[in-house]
């Protein structure tokens, strides 16, 4: 139940601190952090993959429907949310652990690090690409995912390392 | 078909993926459009309150540059004022000569540009008040300074972008001014002390100033175009030889909570002579 609730508060949160903070940034016309996507890569490894894509959608849309972007969020959080069993897979192979939050204290800081780092990207290439919806200004656009995962994966690790610290 | 069962139950999580997918491009293209996505968007109500909840903070956040953009239309407002003041003034002296026309437009030949007061002293003997203008924005010494309710001072040194402006509170200042209406002139200084008020001399004993009147810039001067308030005259006292009186005026404008303020920078004598020459044929017409 305790677990239910903590779940409910970081999907609010994380969805609150996105539509309300981090949709307004705009680093050097660049990079746009999305942090909600934390609540997808660090929910424990045995969520079922069906229930975990469908909270994706249900988070991703939350945020689409406050940045007007019906359907982008959405479908970039359903497709990590879609790989996520197969990176953990790749990238946390221990088999003894019977379940986990993935996180640096079980995965080690690096692996984690890489782990987020490939979800994140993921997520972005999809939602730039979603958003633009043409590759007509790739160079740009492929500035864009690269500056804005580089910042998403530092508020991802600094979550993490506030959390670790505690 | 129990072997079909348990071959689509386990891709079951492609099943759900690629409806979810098909979900998203179906409401990314949908409602593409602005005027159907108002349920998923930012017009739904729900959606809304919570953004106002957050405009209201944010326009908080901004009060600054909203500050900064109503001082700039408030100078531009002043200008006008004093503009539409000159031409008033010019159709009213139908009888004056044109000469004299033009003389008072060349009173109010001002431009006035708005500034902030980022420092200020209220309290000493001699104190000054730093504005976020300098001489790249125009601001040269010896320009008259206004705020919103009435004169401040007079612009004593400058930087590049900074100038320092000597108040009426300060023990060097003296400005002329004169009772509205009235034509006699003395000159207001402050003596230390109370912020509010300060003392005009030299005004003839003969001027009949009652409490209550409004005292004014004189327009004798260059910094100050005729008429920009002072204060208002509280109490008349008889000099000691008994030719003049000394008034206490209390002060229109408040020093303690001063924040914005006007640079009256007064047109050089290029802008004027085209001022004059506009003003000619107009005369000439009468």
């Amino acid at each position: 139940m305790e677990r239910i609730l903590t779940r409910i508060a970081w999907f609010v949160g994380l969805a609150l601190v996105q539509v309300l903070l981090l949709n307004n940034i705009c680093l050097f016309g660049l990079a746009t952090p999305f942090i909600y996507i934390y609540f997808i890569l660090a929910i424990d490894r045995d969520t079922d993959r069906n229930a975990l894509m469908a909270m994706a959608f249900a988070l991703g849309l939350l945020v689409d429907v406050f940045s007007n972007t019906p359907g982008v969020n959405a479908g970039a959080s359903v497709l990590v949310a879609f790989f996520r069993p197969g990176l953990l897979r790749l990238f946390a192979p221990r088999e003894e652990f019977e379940n986990f939050e993935p996180g640096i204290s079980v995965m080690g800081v690096w692996p984690f690090v890489r782990y987020v780092t490939v979800a994140v990207l993921l997520h972005h290439s999809a939602l730039f690409l979603l958003e633009a919806f043409s590759f007509a200004h790739i160079g740009f656009l492929s500035l864009r995912i690269l500056c804005s995962t580089l910042l998403t994966v530092l508020l991802v690790m600094s979550i993490e390392f506030i959390r670790h610290k505690r | 078909m129990n072997n079909l069962f348990q071959f689509l139950y386990k891709q079951l999580h492609w099943i759900v993926f690629i409806l979810l997918e098909t979900i998203c491009f179906v409401l990314l293209f949908s409602y593409n459009n602005y005027q159907s996505s108002v349920y998923l968007s930012t017009a739904n109500r729900m959606t809304a309150r919570l953004l106002k909840g957050k405009h209201k903070v944010t326009t908080y956040l901004g009060l600054v540059e909203q500050n900064q953009a109503l001082a700039e239309q408030n100078a531009l407002l002043q200008q006008h004022i004093v503009e539409l003041e000159a031409m008033v003034a010019a159709h009213h002296l139908d009888s004056l000569s044109a000469v004299e026309a033009v003389s008072r437009i060349h009173r109010a030949g001002y431009q006035v540009s708005p500034a902030q007061v980022i420092d200020k002293s209220i309290n000493k003997v001699d104190n000054y008040l730093t504005l976020d203008r300098g001489t790249a924005d125009g601001v040269a010494p010896d320009m008259g300074v206004m705020g919103v309710d009435g004169v401040v001072g007079i612009v004593y040194k400058c930087t590049e972008h900074y100038s320092l402006v000597m108040p009426l509170l300060n023990s060097n200042s003296s400005i002329s001014c004169k009772v509205l209406g009235g034509d006699h002139f003395g000159y207001l200084r402050w003596q230390g002390g109370d912020p509010r008020y300060a003392m005009l001399h030299d005004l003839p004993r003969y001027s009949a100033v009652e409490p209550g009147d409004t005292i004014v810039t004189s327009g004798s001067s260059s910094f100050f175009p005729e008429g920009v308030m002072v204060g208002i005259a509280q109490e008349a006292y008889p000099s000691a030889d008994g030719l003049y009186v000394t008034l206490k005026v209390q002060l229109s404008t408040q020093f303690a909570n001063l924040e914005h303020a006007f640079v009256m920078r007064k047109m050089d004598a290029e802008e004027l002579a085209a001022l004059q020459e506009l003003l000619k044929p107009k005369n000439k017409k009468r």
